[in-house]
């Protein structure tokens, strides 16, 4: 939509101060070439804050995995054990001393046989039956 | 409707018009000149200040911040990114934005209806004067129309206002300006007097 044509004394005075500042606008190229430049050096700028970042974040990491992680105990060879160790366990080993009664066991019964058993007479049913090894003599 | 001029690339930073060997900067060789003028006007008529937004509005075009869409004519998104650069700018020192500040024109006193017709210097600063006094949205949508040959729904789009909105301001601006330059004797009331 163009505004009506009615208007050309205003025009007449915006076309003066048009032509007046045309005369002293700067011009085009170094305007330009300096936004490129800028643009170049900002890009540059930016490629190596990222290249910086990303080296601070790996050193960064590697000194927290040396600082947090536990440290390795030296260990005397005797007291070694290969890591597959585990998987061949003896089966003495698989016993676990608690779980077995072993101290019940070894131990003399509470009760004996002779316990039941009177002390006054000794009674051998087979005992009269059989010849008596005195009196055959 | 405003121009989103501040549509980033997203993480990789490309320089779309950089990586482009040949980048076709002819139409802003050919706008260079009313690009710098709609800049000084932002920038309340400081050449200092216009330049240094003329030249990050560029910066902002090379890094893609500024994409232009082909939803408008170029000359208007340009003018829009010109726009929001030196609002941003401004809005960066803390001043509120004004396109042309009285106190930056030459101090003339009132002057008298003149007898004779006015000389050109002469009545280039009364106009000066008369669009000075203004308001920020008149000033803008007859700059736009009148000087930089835009019509008024792209003058709007400049402005970020509705059509609507920015006939009124045309309306109204245009109205005063005659009624400024008539009372000073710029104009003669009788033969403008619209």
């Amino acid at each position: 939509m163009h505004p009506n044509t009615d208007d050309n004394d205003l025009r007449a005075l915006f076309d003066a101060m048009r032509q007046e500042e045309m005369q002293q606008a700067p011009t085009f190229e170094p305007f330009w070439g300096e936004a490129v430049a800028r643009a170049e050096g900002r890009q540059r700028r930016v490629a190596w804050m990222r290249y910086a970042v990303a080296a601070v974040l790996v050193v960064g990491l590697a000194l927290s995995a040396l600082l947090l992680l536990p440290p390795r105990e030296a260990m005397s060879i005797t007291e070694w054990r290969s890591p597959t160790a585990g998987l061949l366990p003896a089966p003495a080993s698989m016993l676990d001393a608690a779980s077995l009664p072993t101290a019940a066991l070894l131990a003399p019964p509470a009760l004996q046989l002779d316990d039941f058993v009177p002390e006054t007479q000794v009674f051998w049913p087979g005992e009269a039956m059989l010849p008596d090894a005195a009196s055959e003599q | 409707m405003n121009f989103d001029d501040e549509t980033r690339c997203g993480s990789s930073t490309v320089i779309p018009m950089m990586k482009s060997p040949r980048t076709d900067t002819s139409k802003f060789i050919t706008l260079h000149g009313e690009s710098y003028g709609w800049a000084v006007r932002c920038c309340g008529e400081r050449p200092e200040e216009a330049a240094d937004v003329l030249q990050t509005a560029y910066l902002k075009i090379l890094e893609g911040k500024a994409r232009y869409d082909g939803k408008a004519s170029f000359k208007t998104w340009l003018f829009a990114v010109i726009r929001n650069t030196a609002a941003d700018a401004r809005r960066r020192r803390g001043r509120r934005l004004r396109l042309v500040r009285p106190g930056v024109l030459p101090e003339t006193p009132a002057p008298e209806p003149p007898d004779e017709p006015l000389d050109r210097p002469r009545l280039q600063i009364l106009f000066r004067q008369a669009l000075a006094a203004l308001s920020d949205r008149q000033r803008e949508v007859l700059h736009l129309v009148m000087y930089h040959d835009l019509t008024i729904e792209e003058a709007a789009r400049v402005m970020g206002v509705s059509l609507g909105s920015a006939r009124t301001h045309y309306d109204r601006g245009k109205k005063r300006l005659r009624a400024l330059l008539e009372a000073t004797g710029a104009f003669d009331a009788s033969e403008h007097g619209r």
